[in-house]
């Protein structure tokens, strides 16, 4: 699971910010506003991941428990998907 | 074995002795009372009574209640669960402490469960999708 | 070929109708040009397209704001469709989707504050963003009702405007405002340039704070905008 080619992720101010910088692409005029943890995990799908492994880094880099990180997963992965940035 | 289902159908409400330490330093095991009532609506911070798959009874407080499935914890405990609204019985409305009953709509209570929650950690994962359209009319 | 000044720049033009030059006019300058423009005939095409029932003079208008907005990101500038005003030697600019009542707001200043308070431009803003802060400048890119001036002020606050029933403002984060600021300018489509946009749009949100202003059709919304950047009544 990817996210799709064609970003650029960048410090905005106080947070993180992944903008589409290929011309020819569907998500051409879509930016992403994202705060830091949310970055984070940007940053795991741009090299390709699992929704595990993402649960897995959450827990090890964030002291918070699987379920928790796991809803927020799913719901990041859910929202992706709708607005057509995931390649699964 | 009392049926609480039962029992809050019923009379309208159900109290019980606090078993176990996952809602401590709140509610202490064997000591404190809870009082619970049926609920329409939930909200963030509530004490809730629930069933698990297993039939367990819990008593712990949501910590996230946006979607259909929310998430609850113990105060006292690191791994939160998920909870369908199918599963609650009831919502918790007062405890009594020592001796002393406190209702949860006091400004005490409601400043304890607020700070309590803010001192552990989320995950939460805030991002928008902003779509910017050909413009300059 | 007549020398342009806007936002500080030099720029060298030749309009092509009477209508154009009579709204450049006003910013003629005698030094040399940092840049020069042409438009092709493909831009003014593309502007007929745009505004079929508009004027030559129009379109050409519109076709030389098209241009501009594109080259000046180059020299730190950016073109915002924004209105704003100046008062007491500050400038303040309101930033909302068409038909929101920035031209309402603007003009409720002057109202409010006769005297102190002039329409700085109804339609297109543009800003020099410097190391030291951001300064406004009215351009000739009046909109509809022609408001605005040749004048320049430091940019003071950067206001979102929501129409609602009671005047409020609130400070915003760099965040929430940066939809609605890239829905205010040019958005390039090539990435060098999207970058450099961005990067401005950065520089000029650390440098210049921004409000959500709720605005009723009063006074009061611009009482309520002059307050909250500490301007005393």
């Amino acid at each position: 699971m990817k996210i799709k080619n064609g970003f650029a992720l960048r410090r905005f101010a106080d947070q993180w910010i992944a903008v589409s910088v290929d011309e020819l692409a569907d998500t051409r005029n879509t930016l992403i506003t994202l705060n830091k943890t949310a970055a984070f995990v940007w940053e795991q799908l741009q090299t390709g991941t699992t929704r595990d492994a993402l649960i897995t880094a959450l827990t090890e880099h964030f002291a918070v428990d699987q379920a928790v990180a796991a809803a927020d997963i799913d719901r990041f992965l859910n929202e992706a998907r709708e607005a057509g940035l995931l390649d699964e | 074995m009392n049926n609480p289902e039962q029992l809050l159908t019923e009379n309208g409400f159900y109290a019980a002795t606090v078993h176990g330490h996952s809602m401590e330093p709140l509610l202490s095991d064997h000591r404190d009372t809870v009082y619970i009532e049926p609920c329409k609506t939930y909200r963030k911070r509530d004490v809730i009574l629930f069933r698990r798959a297993n039939g367990q009874l819990v008593l712990h407080r949501l910590i996230r209640t946006d979607g259909d499935v929310f998430l609850a914890r113990g105060d006292n405990d690191r791994k939160a669960e998920t909870v369908t609204p199918s599963q609650i019985l009831g919502v918790m409305t007062a405890f009594t402490r020592n001796g002393h009953t406190l209702y949860v709509t006091s400004r005490r209570y409601r400043l304890y469960s607020r700070l309590w929650c803010l001192s552990k950690p989320t995950t939460r994962l805030l991002q928008t999708v902003v779509r910017i359209g050909r413009r300059i009319r | 070929m007549p020398v342009y000044r806007l936002a500080d720049l030099n720029i060298a033009y030749e309009p092509q109708y009477d209508d154009t030059a009579a709204l450049l006019t006003p910013f003629e300058t005698a030094g040399e040009a940092h840049l020069t423009l042409h438009l092709s005939p493909s831009a003014m095409q593309e502007e007929l397209s745009r505004l079929p029932a508009a004027t030559n003079g129009v379109r050409e208008a519109a076709a030389l704001l098209r241009a501009v907005s594109a080259q000046l990101p180059a020299f730190d500038r950016l073109v915002l469709h924004a209105a704003s005003v100046t008062m007491d030697g500050h400038a303040y600019t309101f930033v909302a989707p068409s038909g929101t009542g920035k031209t309402t707001h603007v003009r409720l200043w002057k109202q409010r504050f006769a005297g102190r308070a002039e329409i700085l431009n109804g339609d297109r803003l543009l800003v020099h963003i410097r190391k030291d802060g951001v300064m406004a400048f009215g351009g000739p890119w009046r909109g509809k009702e022609g408001l605005g001036q040749n004048a320049f002020a430091p940019l003071k606050g950067l206001f979102l405007l929501t129409r609602s029933d009671m005047a409020r403002c609130e400070p915003l984060s760099p965040s929430e405002m940066l939809p609605h600021l890239l829905r205010a300018v040019r958005y390039p489509k090539s990435e060098k340039e999207r970058l450099q946009t961005l990067s401005l749009l950065e520089q000029l949100i650390s440098l210049v704070p921004c409000y959500r202003l709720y605005a009723p059709l009063s006074m009061s919304a611009a009482e309520a905008a002059f307050t909250q950047t500490g301007g005393i009544l």
